[in-house]
């Protein structure tokens, strides 16, 4: 087992932060603005993408005081950990969590709440947590918990409540430790032991692989009792307005749609962290204003998304970092399981006649690469480039060879319902390039642009579709992005295609409970190749790379992504070799140079 | 306003989707979506009144408009946001309201300057420069869509004077702490929403100003050897405005509009951004409440023009 599982690591502290704090920025944007349409993967920030491929700036001891402005192109439109999903990225500066997560390595690291975890049954379904001792309470004026220490019983009623929380889409394992089939907040409690106040622990009633990812999600902040029982329900002066943590920064003004501002904690447990006394973030949702607002010197963190060419044109300022790192956003196209897309070789001209060095081309400005049913980012478990490339073929003559062999010899006119989603322009675009690459083999397409809410409530949640574009949301599991392919899907319902395949639902189920890596990620490869072969209910496309840029007096411990004109992203074999300081990564530890 | 509010909550109801679809994004079910619309009232019936097919055959019952209705005269409470983590209404309006005011005033004289002074002396002086001049910025003014010309002004203000509106870095600051950026801060959003309005007001002035110069009355004032400018501004224009105010009165809500966007554009958290980030996200109390009020506010201006005739006209007396 030693070195072959996820647990095996579990405990190894000196390990790299580059990576973990890489593309802190891709998920400050790409998860808002995916979180923006209420869901999305419980994806945590300063380990949500993959680190640089450069050496890591140096600079020296950081400097403390100062303050950062930071441009947000999206509405923050609540900031309960548990509940709200669209203002994860600053809960995470707010709150505290039981640990980080290196997504790409799949490591812990216990750098937060929890000292340390016992998992003391063979089949890693109990938990026990040690918690630090002197991680202090905000004080604040209408804090109940003002200047206490975070306990168990914090961490306690914090699982309860985020584990029947209602925006959570996914609740199997929360639902394994209350060890029932409907969130039940009583059931969950009585399933908690906290023996002492430093310790707390659970047993799950069945194996669980992805759990011991999904407890270092931003959504399962922990939040002191006392706020809870104050503010935890839903209310005009609730958490959602509010926050009282124990992280690096207190919440000193909240207008989601229009400015935050947060504090340093003063009795922040990591001291000296966090460098920075104010980070601002000013919110402007109209994509050229808000760079327009950083160009000018307004934010020193610009928050709007670039594409190469405004990168490269403030890459020419001597004063701006620019940087860039692959987009988290996953485009795919659902499929209805029903004529004429039941007909696998309906679907497979349909996948044929997608010319996805194109799609790299045109929309990615030529910096890509292809997605299987797992994103390419999750470089153990998805599907190598060379066997993606050779299973996605482009090809227009057999394509128009199946289209007749499955009696469509005039072609095939189909609806394909796409999302208006503020600030993603590629949307459109990338619907617009299929269109046209599908209507050279009779595929025509017509395009029906919805509006969001018109989307998910009209069209999604019912299954009411014949093909569906959406660029999926980013996934540091591979556990949830298979499901879709399940047959009871994410939610455990039913999937939105009305796809069945019960080899697929096998394999499926399978990796799920397998602790033996190495034979999980064997399973999760050959299901991925059997999800390829029958070309549906999803079809996946490349995903490409988007840019960021900041001053230069802004500091981050590490970059994130890599310089612009490096070519396409990898992510870092070689991050578990970093060493670090004992502590680990931690997302305070970004600072200025320069004085307010 | 009740008709209105009326028609926009049966026609909010029609579209699909609603706040709690939205904030349980794609992983919603059927059970948190019953839970979901339970914390937030969506699950009572919409009107107060129902019809039974036997007896009693009218049902009066708590439902989300009529609630809603009641708590506007009787407890003052426009309702609450279904984001946002639950804030009042009234609330936010507190705090948008002057700025949305404030950009509008600004607008609407703006519009007036730049629209009845150009009439007026394109009127005066028919098939000069000035005339066509001012003709050719009022064919412009209309043709370029309000959201460009603001993007334009902020690009340029940036490559030429590395300026961006205040707010940018800030966030809105109110007229009385600081005047200076606070002008700052609308001048441009205003001028950008002006010129639409003010191209049609040059117009209208213009025609209206020929049309008066040919009067009887004009002719005598100008025999009576009256210099240029008391004939122009004390008699002509006083009777050629009464078109131009009606029209200004009218504009107001084609003006609600253009807030929607360049409050979004200059990032002033206005009340027609509100609008359009509830809409987005089917806030349903949200929008009625704004619903009532732009509903509120014009037809408070068309009261105002109908004031102002009395003041414009001699004849026309309210009794």
């Amino acid at each position: 087992m030693e070195g072959s599982n996820y647990w095996a690591r579990w405990n190894r502290r000196r390990i790299s932060r580059r990576a973990l704090l890489a593309g802190s920025a891709t998920a400050a944007l790409g998860g808002a603005a995916a979180l923006v349409v209420g869901c999305g993967s419980d994806s945590n920030g300063p380990g949500a993408s993959p680190g640089a491929s450069r050496a890591p700036q140096q600079y020296g001891t950081p400097k403390p005081g100062g303050t950062i402005t930071q441009g947000r192109l999206l509405n923050v439109l609540g900031i309960d950990p548990h509940i709200d999903l669209t203002g994860l990225d600053v809960d995470a500066r707010i709150y505290s969590y039981l640990y980080s997560w290196q997504p790409f390595n799949e490591t812990a690291i216990f750098n937060n709440l929890a000292e340390s975890v016992e998992m003391p049954s063979d089949d890693h379904t109990e938990f026990i947590f040690q918690l630090r001792r002197g991680v202090k309470i905000q004080s604040q004026e209408k804090n109940p918990a003002a200047g206490e220490e975070m306990n168990s019983e914090d961490c306690k009623q914090s699982f309860v409540r985020r584990g029947t929380a209602i925006t959570a889409p996914d609740k199997r394992f929360p639902l394994r430790i209350s060890g029932t089939r409907q969130p039940d907040p009583v059931a969950l409690g009585a399933a908690i032991q906290t023996p002492d106040p430093y310790m707390f622990s659970f047993k799950m009633s069945s194996p669980f692989v992805p759990a011991f990812r999904e407890m270092s999600g931003l959504t399962w902040a922990m939040v002191p009792a006392k706020v809870i029982e104050k503010y935890g329900t839903f209310q005009a002066d609730g958490l959602g307005q509010n926050a009282f943590g124990s992280g690096p920064f207190m919440l000193e003004e909240f207008r989601g749609t229009e400015r935050i501002v947060l504090k340093r904690h003063p009795e922040y447990f990591l001291n000296p962290r966090p460098w920075l006394d104010q980070i601002t973030y000013i919110i402007i949702t109209e994509p050229q204003s808000l760079l327009a607002a950083f160009d000018s010197g307004q934010h020193d963190v610009n928050g709007a998304l670039m594409n190469r060419a405004q990168a490269e044109e403030r890459q020419k300022n001597p004063n701006l970092i620019v940087v860039k790192a692959p987009t988290r956003f996953y485009p795919v196209i659902h499929f209805k399981h029903r004529p004429p897309f039941d007909d696998i070789r309906v679907r497979e001209a349909f996948d044929l006649a997608i010319d996805r060095q194109e799609i790299i081309d045109l929309i990615w400005d030529g910096e890509g690469l292809y997605n299987g049913p797992v994103q390419w980012l999750m470089e153990r478990f998805s599907l190598p480039q060379d066997e993606l490339r050779a299973s996605m073929p482009f090809d227009q003559v057999k394509a128009r060879q199946l289209l007749s062999a499955a009696g469509y010899e005039n072609g095939i006119e189909a609806k394909m319902k796409i999302p208006r989603v503020p600030g993603a322009p590629f949307i459109a675009d990338l619907s617009s390039l299929l269109k046209n690459q599908l209507a050279q083999v009779g595929i025509n397409l017509l395009l029906d642009e919805v509006e969001l809410g018109t989307f998910i409530a009209n069209v999604i949640l019912p299954g009411n579709f014949d093909l569906a574009f959406f660029p999926n949301l980013p996934y540091d599991e591979p556990d949830r992005p298979l499901s879709f392919y399940h047959t009871r899907g994410v939610t455990g319902v039913g999937n939105w295609n009305n796809y069945t395949n019960l080899e697929i639902d096998k394999l499926i189920d399978s990796q799920s409970v397998d602790f033996d890596e190495p034979h999980r990620i064997q399973t999760i490869l050959e299901v991925q190749r059997m999800m390829i072969a029958e070309h549906g209910p999803q079809i996946t496309m490349p995903g490409g790379n988007f840019y960021a840029a900041r001053h230069d007096y802004v500091h981050f411990p590490f970059e994130f992504g890599v310089d612009i004109g490096a070519g396409a992203l990898k992510p870092p074999k070689d991050s578990a070799n970093i060493q670090i300081d004992d502590i680990g990564p931690e997302s305070s530890d970004i600072y200025s140079a320069e004085e307010a | 306003m009740v008709g209105v509010s009326f028609l926009t909550f049966s026609s909010f109801n029609v579209i699909p989707g609603d706040a709690c679809v939205l904030r349980l994004g794609f992983g919603s079910t059927p059970e948190t979506l019953e839970d979901c619309r339970e914390q937030h009232g969506l699950n009572r019936a919409l009107f107060p009144i129902s019809i039974h097919s036997d007896a009693p055959w009218l049902h009066v019952q708590s439902s989300q408009y009529g609630d809603w209705l009641w708590d506007i005269p009787a407890h003052q409470d426009l309702g609450r946001s279904l984001a946002e983590g639950g804030a009042e209404v009234s609330t936010e309006l507190e705090r948008r309201l002057p700025i949305t005011l404030e950009l509008m005033i600004m607008t609407i004289i703006f519009a007036l300057v730049l629209g009845v002074v150009p009439g007026v002396l394109s009127a005066v002086r028919p098939n000069t420069p000035i005339d066509w001049l001012a003709r050719i910025a009022s064919v412009l003014w209309l043709s370029i869509p309000s959201f460009y010309l603001a993007i334009l002004m902020i690009t340029f203000g940036l490559l030429w004077f590395d300026w961006t509106p205040p707010q940018f870095g800030s966030g809105y600051k109110p007229f009385m702490d600081d005047p200076w950026i606070n002008l700052q801060q609308f001048f441009f959003p205003s001028l950008v929403l002006s010129v639409g309005i003010a191209a049609v007001i040059m117009r209208l002035t213009r025609s209206a100003m020929l049309e008066v110069l040919r009067n009887d009355y004009i002719r005598t004032a100008w025999s009576k050897g009256l210099r240029e400018r008391t004939v122009v501004w004390r008699h002509a224009l006083k009777n050629a405005l009464i078109p131009v105010i009606t029209l200004v009165g009218l504009q107001v809500g084609a003006l609600i509009g253009g807030t929607v966007i360049i409050e979004s554009v200059y990032n002033l958290n206005g009340v027609g951004k509100y609008t359009l980030e509830a809409i987005i996200r089917r806030d349903l109390f949200v929008v009625q409440s704004l619903t009532l009020m732009f509903a509120f506010v014009y037809v408070l201006s068309n009261l105002m023009v109908d004031v102002a005739y009395a003041f414009l006209d001699p004849r026309i007396h309210y009794n």
